[in-house]
């Protein structure tokens, strides 16, 4: 008796959100199959009003991820309001109405856990839950992007904790300084040349009526993609998808802004916040990855990992190992930024800093000496990197996404990882030419502090 | 050493169900732990050196750090480009970290150069480069690395805030040195410590990877454990820091120390209370459900009154850690003084509050969701019960914490809540511009000649 009441009842979700979703909306045809990592495939849907849907069914996932990747940014801010993004991405965590559990509680309700982050060109909300919860999150998700409106009074609140953000990271940290100063410097007057987080004073400024309207500008379904990967039934969740976000409005496509127009200029300049350390952040401009414009992610990848990020890569080589002038030489954010490829370099006491922009130039060089079979090495990290991240379900899942956002799909990337594309050195040699140029590069280094010991 | 390329072919990794983790004993009597997953496309291998940075004195932490750069080198018998060179052809790795009671290194590589990677290891360890040009070296990379850790604050207050609540126990050495401690690094100190931390007696090896686990294990004898002089493996003693020893030395009170970061705009604030929480056990599963209503995210009480209703700091939290427990917070100057007062205002509630079934429930099923998340593959159990074992407590608690979990009752969290959530005793560490804070504390009604303050180079 318990056991058939216990399968009636598991199957009635099942059977309601397709009853649902067949009464209001058909379901989408299947857009596209993608292989994942190993035996792993990705479903991908687009819903009427725009929303594009990937289903990654893993039976030995313990729960399920789910992301919504939104293409509104601080690219997508206005003079004035900088910072808006960053702060409206706090509010999707307040209370729909007064007096109703926010989104936290909601979720603590349901044993799952959530992280949010705005980027440049998108914000990222990801959610974990246990599999049994995943109808009752997605419609606490669709509730919260399609209803939430933002007040006077929770804004208030809200705007002194992204305040304390600020002061700990900007105002205190010497590397978020300059991780804020490369941008400013490289791109005035552009959105890549405000923070994230947004100036100061706009902070102040923004109300619940600018807030509301950037909701109702960006948060769209066609802007948007939902990802969801675990232990799931594909025609289950489909189903359900659509009868949470199948009547959420359509709305205007979400625009990068104009490509910045620098003037050939090399740039050089001081941060503010003072360090012991003599650090570096060195920044080549490129053109923004978003998933219209740009599918240069697997290049732009191999290219960061060759000069910064391997463990073997030229710039360590040289400032670390060859020169031995800096204790570190990394890339610097890579999959979280954008419109930039860095290097980021803390160099030994005492050593001189005379020369590091020369000999960052100097890895172009250093990249044109490279052999073949290094160059296939370097791929191969690259590919071996990349399937060893995609071991767990949280970590595909966030693959994903970031492809989608940043490539326009996920097969970009996921089709190198499987050597079903291939990356010349050509393709490699063409982008370093073309953007790992003095003329394009920003350097800024901290304050000196008198060192203490 | 030769070690062609050879392309790894991503189409032939087959994702089945890993097989459970075996263990396999090995000739000196240590053993391997080994997670057979056909799905990951190189072997893993690590070396497990029980002790670590617990052997090594205080004022000589950072220490560890600079014997991980020298490693890095490779072999005094092989230039550094040669060793690096091999190892990037050949899509291979050999890193070494410091932890808790421990130092590891970890040999990463294709199946088919597992075997010369090891070896490669094994040389590297058996033939480091102690040499007067090789430290200088890595002495002021180690320098120049710890400057950035300390330019970030909350790294400073976690740093003295637990030496200074566990009265300098060794064991939560983590490896990480202040700018004073790695001053007193020589090349001396480095030897002495090397040798200390890289006793082959206790060594055993943890693997994950496609390669067959009896395989891996033949490879780890013939490449690390043959030759003259291996010894009779010794299991390691675990043991765990004794909490009820340091309430013992505790003043009942609240002592406050301010590291000075003049005109700083955040000021950091850190309380540690000693407490004698069984770790391993399944009071510790009551503790984390007790500290995730209290004080886990913004769903937490903290969280809760002080970001969300009041809006004073972007993060506050409570945490089980060693010797007991801590609440974290940070914000600006006019911030501080509501922060100490609220905090503490916030837990003296939370311990008379009639708690919720259902909030109760829904915390543990957090917890089970973060658990099934933090040890979704095998390897992730083989790498928790190290530290399980180096802190002596059950081998088995991993398996064991959903099944503690499910069985802690309302009462179980409440009874916690009244016995073992106190704040008379223990350490409250700010950091920021000493002259504001002392202001703000004295607001808060902590005493201002009570207060010690101490410089960033005084950091040990």
């Amino acid at each position: 008796m318990k056991a058939s009441v216990l399968i009636i009842s598991s199957l009635l979700p099942l059977f309601a959100w397709t009853a649902l979703a067949a009464k209001g909306q058909p379901l989408p045809a299947l857009k596209a199959k993608h292989a994942v990592a190993g035996d792993l495939t990705t479903e991908e849907y687009v819903l009427e009003n725009g929303l594009s849907v990937f289903l990654t069914p893993n039976k030995k996932a313990p729960n399920v991820s789910v992301i919504h990747w939104v293409n509104a940014g601080s690219l997508h801010e206005s003079p004035g309001i900088s910072g808006i993004a960053h702060l409206f991405e706090h509010m999707m965590f307040r209370p729909l109405a007064p007096g109703e559990d926010d989104f936290s509680t909601k979720l603590r309700k349901l044993g799952g856990d959530y992280n949010a982050n705005t980027r440049f060109e998108s914000t990222v909300y990801t959610t974990t839950v246990p599999d049994e919860q995943l109808t009752a999150v997605l419609k606490h998700e669709a509730d919260r992007f399609q209803k939430l409106k933002v007040t006077k009074e929770l804004l208030d609140t809200e705007r002194k904790a992204v305040w304390s953000e600020y002061s700990t990271k900007l105002d205190a940290n010497p590397v978020f300084d300059l991780w804020y100063q490369v941008y400013k410097a490289g791109f005035p007057g552009h959105p890549f040349g405000w923070h994230i987080v947004g100036f100061r004073e706009d902070l102040e400024k923004i109300s619940a009526d600018d807030c509301n309207k950037f909701f109702s500008r960006y948060y769209r379904p066609n802007n948007t993609g939902l990802f969801i990967a675990g232990n799931i039934d594909v025609k289950a969740t489909l189903a359900a998808v659509v009868a949470n976000y199948g009547s959420w409005q359509k709305g205007e496509a979400s625009k990068m802004p104009p490509a910045f127009k620098h003037d050939n200029k090399f740039v050089f300049q001081e941060g503010v916040l003072a360090s012991e350390a003599r650090n570096y952040l060195i920044g080549y401009r490129t053109p923004p990855l978003s998933a219209k414009e740009n599918p240069e992610l697997a290049i732009q990848k191999v290219v960061n990992h060759i000069f910064f990020g391997s463990d073997y890569s030229l710039a360590k080589r040289r400032f670390v190992h060859d020169k031995k002038v800096a204790s570190e030489a990394s890339d610097f954010n890579f999959s979280y930024d954008n419109g930039m490829l860095r290097l980021f370099l803390v160099m030994l006491p005492g050593a001189s800093t005379e020369g590091v922009v020369a000999d960052v130039e100097a890895l172009n060089g250093d990249f044109a000496k490279l052999s073949d079979e290094e160059f296939s090495a370097y791929l191969n990290e690259v590919r071996i990197g990349s399937a060893e991240d995609l071991q767990r379900n949280k970590t595909i899942n966030m693959d994903l996404a970031l492809h989608w956002g940043k490539s326009g799909g996920p097969a970009s990337l996921h089709d190198f990882v499987a050597g079903k594309t291939k990356i010349s050195r050509k393709e490699v040699a063409d982008f370093v030419g073309a953007y790992f140029k003095k003329e394009n590069m920003v350097v800024v280094t901290n304050k000196q502090e008198k060192p203490s010991h | 050493m030769k070690m062609g390329f050879i392309w790894p072919l991503m189409a032939s990794v087959l994702l089945t169900a890993p097989a459970a983790a075996k263990t396999i004993s090995l000739k000196n009597g240590s053993f391997l732990d080994s997670d057979h997953n056909k799905g990951l496309p190189r072997q893993s291998v690590i070396m497990v050196f029980p002790g670590g940075p617990s052997l090594i004195a205080k004022e000589h932490q950072g220490v560890t750090e600079v014997i991980t750069d020298l490693l890095d080198e490779g072999p005094a018998s092989m230039s550094p480009d040669e060793y690096r060179r091999a190892l990037f052809l050949a899509n291979a790795e050999i890193k070494t970290s410091a932890t808790l009671r421990a130092m590891f290194v970890s040999v990463k590589a294709p199946p088919e150069r597992l075997e010369a990677a090891m070896r490669l290891a094994a040389k590297t360890l058996a033939e480091p480069r102690l040499d007067a040009q090789s430290f200088k070296v890595a002495h002021a990379k180690v320098t120049s690395r710890t400057r950035v850790a300390f330019d970030e604050m909350q790294a400073v207050v976690f740093f003295l805030g637990m030496r200074r609540a566990t009265l300098d126990n060794s064991d939560i050495y983590d490896g990480s040195g202040s700018p004073a401690t790695v001053k007193n690094i020589t090349l001396d100190v480095v030897k002495t410590a090397y040798e200390k931390i890289f006793d082959k007696k206790q060594l055993y090896f943890v693997a994950a990877g496609p390669e067959n686990p009896e395989q891996v294990a033949k490879i780890a004898e013939s490449a690390v454990l043959s030759g003259k002089n291996v010894p009779k493996f010794v299991p390691s003693e675990g043991r765990d820091i004794d909490p009820t020893n340091i309430m013992k030395k505790t003043p009942r009170d609240v002592r406050v120390t301010i590291i000075n970061k003049p005109n700083a705009s955040d000021n950091q604030i850190l309380f540690v209370f000693p407490e004698a929480i069984r770790r391993g056990t399944k009071e510790d599963v009551i503790a984390n459900v007790a500290h995730t209503v209290l004080g886990g995210g913004l769903a937490g009480r903290l969280g809760k009154t002080l970001r969300k209703e009041r809006g004073l700091t972007y993060h506050a939290g409570s945490y089980v850690t060693q010797p007991g427990w801590m609440i974290y917070t940070f914000g600006g100057d006019e911030q501080v003084e509501p922060l100490l007062k609220g905090a503490l205002e916030v837990v003296a509630a939370f311990k008379k509050e009639t708690l919720d079934k259902t909030e109760i429930a829904e915390v543990k099923s957090t917890l089970d969701n973060k658990h099934r998340q933090r040890f979704e593959l095998p390897s992730d159990v083989l790498k928790e019960k190290i530290r399980l074992r180096l802190f002596a407590r059950d081998e088995s608690f991993v398996d064991k914490y959903q099944d503690h979990l499910r069985g802690v009752s309302v009462s179980d969290v409440q009874a916690f809540a009244a016995k073992k959530i106190n704040t008379e005793s223990g350490l409250l560490v700010l950091m920021g511009d000493a002259a504001k804070l002392r202001g703000s504390l004295q607001k808060a009604g902590y005493s201002p000649d009570k207060v010690e303050v101490i410089e960033v180079d005084q950091v040990m």
